[in-house]
């Protein structure tokens, strides 16, 4: 059930739409000051981003995907934000930066519950 | 692949945006350390400051950004510096004149010394057993230590417009660097004893 998003193009695919996401947040935060410690807006954005990637890959690979691989793409979704956010940190940053784990442990949980019911609603749509 | 480019491709775009924003690279200026602290005028302060932010609602402001640099030299030495970044540091005009503003925001970076001083005496101090993992710990300690007191001079003075309590904070910080003048030194000697 797993090989579907495991194979190497959807991986690609996931990896460079969560780069894109991660841009479109980065430089949203610049424009719109106040996002930039707001994890719920910040959690509630990515939820949306990640829920157009859900249409994305019906488009590109003709699959729709069952809850639990939504939710399996999601979790490798959130971890590559989380990669990229501490690589910026790391490259661009300095040290007396604060990298807060916590803030994106709430990233984390709030976009599997936002992403979650985002699905749900793609359930009742079909019904 | 057509979506993997433009997407790839549309990232860089818009982070490239971002980071200027952290670090102006296209008016770059290297890190000046604490002994230049002379030369730095408000030309240096070369950030670019980002949509909206304010200082409580007022757009005419400037900060500075400091840090501190831990080099572990090929002899053993320890080098450790305070650096101010202008390329990260922000000023409303590069032309203004407010001589009050500009040594309100030095005095930061003096505070940043104060503690640099501070870790290097500690290491100092602590030089028949020190080691790398201890040097972080401590230097996560004196960064914690420092923020609380940028916070407080920030808090006391309102950004430098209490000028009696900017006054007693110049004093204050110019006696505890002083006090620690004998660490002034950027280079720790800690070779043989490592």
């Amino acid at each position: 059930m797993f090989k579907v998003i495991f194979e190497k193009n959807k991986i690609i695919s996931l990896f460079v739409w969560s780069f894109f996401c991660f841009s479109v947040i980065k430089c949203f935060s610049v424009f719109i000051y106040f996002l930039t410690n707001a994890f719920l807006y910040q959690a509630f954005l990515y939820s949306i981003l990640f829920f157009i990637y859900f249409f994305i890959f019906k488009i590109r690979f003709g699959t729709r995907l069952t809850y639990l691989q939504y939710i399996t793409n999601s979790l490798l979704f959130i971890i590559g934000i989380i990669i990229f956010s501490y690589s910026y940190f790391k490259l661009v940053m300095l040290d007396d930066d604060h990298f807060n784990i916590v803030f994106f442990t709430a990233i984390f949980i709030s976009n599997l519950i936002l992403t979650s019911f985002l699905f749900l609603l793609t359930l009742i749509k079909r019904k | 692949m057509k979506f993997i480019i433009f997407f790839f491709g549309a990232g860089i775009i818009l982070l490239s945006v971002a980071i200027m924003f952290d670090i102006n690279y296209f008016n770059y200026g290297r890190p000046i350390p604490y002994s230049q602290l002379q030369k730095i005028k408000f030309s240096d302060f070369r950030a670019l400051k980002k949509p909206g932010m304010t200082l409580y609602g007022v757009k005419e402001f400037a900060f500075i950004k400091t840090s501190r640099s831990i080099h572990n030299l090929n002899n053993g030495d320890i080098e450790i510096t305070t650096y101010f970044h202008p390329s990260r540091s922000y000023v409303f005009s590069n032309n203004i004149r407010d001589m009050d503003l500009l040594t309100h925001e030095l005095y930061h970076f003096h505070i940043s010394e104060y503690c640099t001083r501070l870790l290097r005496k500690e290491i100092l101090e602590n030089s028949n057993n020190i080691s790398n993992n201890m040097i972080i710990r401590l230097n996560k300690k004196y960064y914690e230590f420092e923020n609380e007191m940028q916070l407080k001079y920030d808090e006391d003075t309102y950004h430098s417009y209490v000028m009696r309590e900017q006054k007693k904070w110049e004093i204050e910080i110019d006696s505890l660097v002083q006090s620690l003048a004998a660490f002034s030194d950027p280079f720790i000697p800690v070779r043989s004893k490592k």
